[in-house]
């Protein structure tokens, strides 16, 4: 097998070093840092291979050679996509990489609902994520303790800036140095530019609220690539919009493009794909892990694989999912599940408050490229004293000034010459801000195993009961008057406001279900992210997260990631796994 | 469906300019190695479609989906009172009406159908009540006086109508401005931008982008 390239397995006895569940962001840290430090690592993925410039085929293609303009048939999504569909990022050109709603059943308590988001492929939602890439600082870390909500986070800023320092240098995040204490700086490549309309409203907001921010959007899209990211094959962002596409250009960050290249040069990357994981095999005499049984994805049949450490990243649901799978009569509420929280605490962001207005002027300042992020609004009530009266936490916000363009050119009034000459004209500037809300870490909030349904595997299906709480609904209105108040300080004309109630799910960032704690007796993973009652069980996915801060989390599953894996390395050196 | 597959772009070099192609390349040349640059960049699946060049948006002769002829030929009348032929083609020699249909079709519901049929129906109905002949024999400037009292509410057309109208018009719109055509002509379209520049001139692009 050529060096670079990563072994395919399909049956073995062999032990490996390191089990890895997942190859999504989380998996494909785990896979680098472990084969970096000399491990054999086997990568366990439910699903296909997808291999990088190779497998996108959706990639530059353009509208009139779509059949349907870029859109998906009504009825190929109904039949196979009515949740996935739902997505923002669901289109055509990115179905392939959604899973089919068919085969992945999930159940949800009687009056909720909760929108699971799958991308069961090498490199999971790696290749959709939106690439916003934020550290969370001490006041998130603090919030639970200081507000009293859910339980103190096991670890501090201090404890995973060096980790944050290490994922951003690989990762190649773009974004602009501020000084903020609510939102610490990286190591940054050069930030993305804003357009003249979006220095007007950072200007207008900040001088009229001191206490807020308009910054450009921290994103994983490389703007001065490093020698090493070269080296991987990565070169700088052209700004097609294609990220979610699939991106040859190595520009954006995803496992294909980054982790598993770097993984696979060492020769010490295996990949398992088609292996869906069924349950973890836990030896009670010696109290380990073993590793894990698998059914595969297509054929049904069964196979295991050994190892001396698992590295559960198999998504937030999907590793509790497989927790909850592995009971036994030493574990019988699932592994690891003595404190019996796990499957509880489940949060997502809630993203149900979005105004919109017309910017006057600018009208001969147009942009050029499609940018791949917007501009960001840090939480600015993130700590207690900071909290409006009537709810507790923050939100950020999300937006952007853009012209508007022909898409809702059918609307207008008007035909002929002067209509046609009209489209190709760019309409007004618009100003959108959305709000990125935290929910609060409740109890009730919470999954377990169905009793009687199943999926084709025959693995339980996870029964979702998850709904706001008075505190996630006050702060989304809150978020609709401030977005308003900050767009008219700005001069922004025409505000209108939606507030909804679309269920958790569609952030994408559901987090939480097997939180990490100091306690035993209330978490399921310490601080190291190492089961508290099985050593060489860890988690790092975001399932062990305490809270949702305000932020995107995936750039805290990279450093939580490292950091881990960091911690097992040395204790596998020390014999002590 | 007709895919006419084209010539490839012109200089598919100027997609962008010309010292920003030669980082570009000599960046992928090092990333990947000369020959996997060359073949991303010329041949595969993914640039060469980036890059390349086709027309029409869809089947030019295949049955209506949806429409009868009838209805077909109305919005063929229609698609070139939106957008005519001008400096660049019009929508209905790109054959949007049969785009339109075979949206309709596929990915838009019942109800769309409904009363997509209902208003073309409705056209026809009110040239025959005024001129005594279908909508599509109509003289020009009586299919235009029809249609604009249609987007105004007026003389036999309501609220009923102008939706499901502006929703049509829509789809016409989308149609066309999807076609190689409408993308890059009527349109700037700019698969490799090359990176993002925040302020230029309006006039130094002189059109909207695509996108």
């Amino acid at each position: 097998m050529a060096k670079g390239e990563p072994v395919i397995v399909d049956e073995t006895r062999e032990e490996f070093d390191v089990l890895v569940v997942g190859s999504g962001v989380s998996g494909g840290w785990a896979a680098k840092e472990f084969c970096e430090k000399g491990f054999r690592t086997l990568v366990i993925e439910r699903g296909r291979l997808v291999r990088h410039r190779q497998d996108y085929p959706m990639e530059g293609v353009p509208p009139w050679k779509q059949e349907f303009g870029g859109k998906v048939p009504l009825d190929v999504a109904a039949r196979d996509h009515a949740v996935q569909s739902q997505c923002y990022a669901f289109r055509a050109s990115t179905r392939g990489y959604f899973g089919n709603d068919r085969e992945l059943p999930y159940a949800t308590a009687e009056g909720t609902t909760f929108s699971w988001i799958r991308a069961n492929q090498l490199g999971g939602k790696s290749l959709l994520w939106a690439r916003q890439s934020y550290r969370l600082s001490d006041h998130d870390f603090e919030a639970n303790a200081r507000d009293g909500e859910g339980i103190d986070w096991p670890i501090r800023y201090a404890d995973l800036a060096p980790w944050y320092d290490h994922v951003e240098r690989f990762a190649g995040i773009s974004g602009s140095r501020e000084g903020l204490p609510q939102l610490p700086d990286g190591e940054f490549q050069p930030p993305f530019e804003m357009n003249r309309p979006e220095q007007a409203v950072k200007q207008a907001v900040e001088s009229a609220f001191p206490d807020r921010k308009v910054i450009i959007g921290r994103t994983a899209n490389l703007t001065k690539p490093t020698e090493l990211q070269v080296q991987l094959g990565r070169v700088v962002c052209q700004a097609r919009s294609e990220c979610e596409n699939g991106c040859s250009f190595g520009a954006n960050f995803s496992t294909q493009s980054a982790t598993l290249p770097a993984a696979a040069r060492t020769g010490n990357l295996h990949i398992a794909p088609n292996s869906v994981v069924h349950s973890l095999i836990h030896d009670p005499a010696s109290n380990r892990v073993r590793g894990v049984r698998v059914i595969d994805n297509e054929t049904l049949a069964t196979r295991e694989y050994f190892g001396r450490v698992v590295f559960l990243c198999a998504s937030t649901l999907g590793s509790t999912q497989v927790l909850l799978n592995s009971a036994s009569k030493r574990f019988p509420n699932g592994l690891g599940n003595g404190s019996g929280v796990l499957g509880r605490y489940l949060m997502d962001h809630n993203y149900n408050s979005v105004s919109r207005g017309d910017i006057p002027g600018f009208e001969d300042e147009y942009y050029k490229g499609r940018r791949p992020t917007g501009v960001y609004v840090p939480n600015f009530q993130y700590e207690p004293s900071r909290y409006r009266a009537h709810y507790k936490r923050g939100y950020a916000l999300g937006g952007s000034a853009q012209r508007g363009g022909w898409q809702w050119g059918g609307y207008r009034d008007g035909f002929g010459a002067e209509f046609k000459a009209g489209l190709g004209r760019p309409g007004p500037w618009n100003w959108v801000f959305y709000a990125q809300g935290e929910m609060l870490p409740k109890r009730e909030n919470r999954v377990d195993l169905h009793p009687t349904l199943t999926d084709k595997w025959g693995i339980p299906q996870l029964n979702i009961d998850i709904r706001w709480g008075e505190n996630e609904l006050l702060m989304m209105e809150d978020a609709a008057e401030a977005s308003e108040a900050m767009m008219r300080a700005a001069g922004i004309e025409n505000l209108r406001s939606d507030v909804t109630q679309k269920p958790p799910g569609l952030a994408i960032h559901e987090v939480g279900t097997a939180r990490m704690g100091r306690d035993p007796k209330t978490s399921v993973f310490n601080g190291n992210n190492q089961a508290h009652e099985v050593p060489n069980l860890f988690c790092t996915d975001g399932s062990v997260f305490c809270s949702t801060a305000t932020q995107n989390p995936s750039l805290t599953f990279m450093a939580l990631t490292a950091r881990a894996a960091d911690f097992a390395a040395r204790e596998m050196a020390n014999r002590r796994l | 469906m007709q895919r006419r597959s084209g010539t490839p772009l012109p200089g598919a070099d100027s997609a962008l300019p010309d010292p920003r192609r030669r980082q570009l390349l000599q960046a992928l040349a090092l990333a990947l190695g000369a020959p996997a640059a060359a073949r991303l960049t010329a041949g595969s699946a993914s640039l060469a479609a980036a890059l390349s060049w086709a027309d029409s948006p869809a089947g030019a002769e295949a049955p209506a989906e949806v429409f009868s002829e009838t209805q077909l030929e109305i919005l063929r009348v229609i698609c070139a009172h939106v957008i005519p032929a001008t400096d660049t083609p019009g929508a209905a020699e790109l054959g949007v009406h049969r785009f339109v249909d075979h949206q309709l079709a596929h990915v838009e519901d019942a109800e769309a159908r409904d009363q997509a049929c209902h208003v073309l129906d409705a056209l026809d109905g009110q040239a025959r009540e005024r001129r005594d002949t279908g909508f599509a024999q109509l003289a020009y400037d009586d299919q235009r006086a029809l249609l604009e009292d249609l987007e105004a509410e007026r003389n036999g057309f309501g609220p009923g109508e102008k939706w499901p109208f502006k929703k049509l018009k829509d789809l016409v719109v989308f149609g066309y401005c999807t076609t190689e055509t409408g993308a890059t002509k009527l349109l700037a379209f700019d698969p490799v931008p090359g990176g993002f520049r925040g302020s230029i001139p309006l006039e130094s692009v002189g059109r909207a982008w695509f996108s």
